[in-house]
């Protein structure tokens, strides 16, 4: 479950990276002309969603790790308290 | 919090801009282009990427709030299926405990050369019955044997009557019902009584009085909550149990009530194998300690 949520953030970060790309890649733009509608769209919700699944996957990284180190603390209470 | 939090909110955002590359694609440009069959392509699959990732999400953080206790577990209808699941599972914790506790005393009756009427017979009332006799056979070891007699459920499998069987557990009055999975047993050692038998008879308990055992025996067993029976059904439900053991047990006390209905008997009739299989297993556990 957990590595499907981190895949789907992925995944949405790899589309928004190809949604950027993808009109050049593809020569639907041309290299030295004005870019057209459909590019201009490409490349808006392309960069949102990039940024958008970039910031979903440190934030989600960041959670983890954070709770990685409450367990460890809470864990190291615990031994404390039984050694006592 | 906060992961989760930001984990849905970039999935949202997800949807929504595939469902705006959809949207622009199909609605706002006419001629379908092979940028357009990208676009369409693209936010399909972020759209359904998203739609995965919110309910993967939504799913995470509801199991780390039930873990944390905010949210509770919340016992949904219970399938007959997973009933027997979950007495399946509680029967062999037992067993594991008696076994750790007792070692070989935990064997149950059949291992011992007692093949049990009930099972062969195949009859839920036959079988409460004798899930009832193994009860009353596993008390009269502890001491003397009372007046009454064993129901005639072993002669119905083939297995002669042991000769001093006392008689079954008197019923508790409706207000001494403990809550426990152990209701009325013997006594445990060092209480008052502890050396005193198994109890007199006393007269038979009225239906409600039965009723309401048979509840605090299976509420802790089944977790679907109690048993919604209107307190006018609770004597026929009751009676009808009576009937159906009293014609498995070729003659026992309480089989004169009619039976209301079929359905009613064979939902007493459940009622009753219920309890009498929780009865079976707790007796099972009091022996091996």
């Amino acid at each position: 479950m957990s590595r499907a949520a981190h895949a789907a953030l992925a995944i949405i970060f790899l589309s928004g990276l190809w949604l950027v790309a993808a009109p050049f890649a593809l020569r639907f733009q041309p290299p030295h002309a004005g870019w057209s509608g459909a590019t201009r769209l490409d490349v808006a919700v392309g960069g949102a969603l990039a940024v958008a699944g970039f910031t979903g996957l440190l934030a989600a990284l960041a959670g983890r790790v954070r709770e990685m180190y409450a367990d460890a603390d809470r864990e190291a209470g615990s031994c404390d308290t039984s050694e006592l | 919090m906060t992961r989760y939090l930001s984990g849905l909110a970039v999935c949202a955002l997800g949807a929504c801009a595939g469902g705006w590359l959809i949207v622009t694609t199909v609605v706002l440009r006419g001629t379908p282009t092979n940028a357009a069959l990208v676009s369409l392509g693209t936010g399909a699959g972020v759209a359904l990427a998203s739609a995965v990732g919110v309910a993967c999400w939504s799913a995470l953080w509801r199991r780390r709030l039930r873990r944390d206790g905010v949210l509770g577990v919340r016992p949904g209808p219970l399938t007959s299926r997973q009933a027997r699941r979950n007495r399946r599972a509680l029967r062999r914790d037992l067993r594991q405990v008696a076994l750790a506790n007792g070692g070989g005393a935990a064997r149950r009756p059949a291992a011992r050369g007692h093949p049990r009427p009930d099972r062969a017979a195949g009859n839920p009332g036959a079988r409460a019955q004798g899930a009832r006799a193994q009860g009353a056979r596993g008390r009269a070891a502890q001491g003397p044997a009372g007046p009454a007699t064993a129901s005639g459920d072993a002669s119905a499998g083939g297995q002669p009557p042991p000769a001093a069987v006392p008689a079954p557990r008197a019923r508790p009055a409706v207000e001494t019902v403990p809550t426990d999975l152990m209701p009325a047993r013997r006594p445990l050692p060092g209480r008052p009584g502890a050396a005193a038998p198994s109890p007199a008879p006393s007269p038979a308990p009225s239906p409600a009085a039965r009723l309401r055992e048979l509840r605090s025996v299976l509420e802790p067993l089944v977790t679907t909550g109690p048993l919604t029976v209107l307190p006018g059904r609770a004597g026929q439900l009751a009676g009808a149990g009576h009937a159906r053991s009293g014609q498995a047990g070729s003659g026992q006390a309480g089989s004169g009530q009619s039976v209301a209905g079929p359905a009613e008997a064979v939902l007493a009739e459940a009622v009753l194998a219920e309890a009498v299989l929780a009865d079976a297993v707790l007796a099972e556990a009091e022996e091996a300690w």
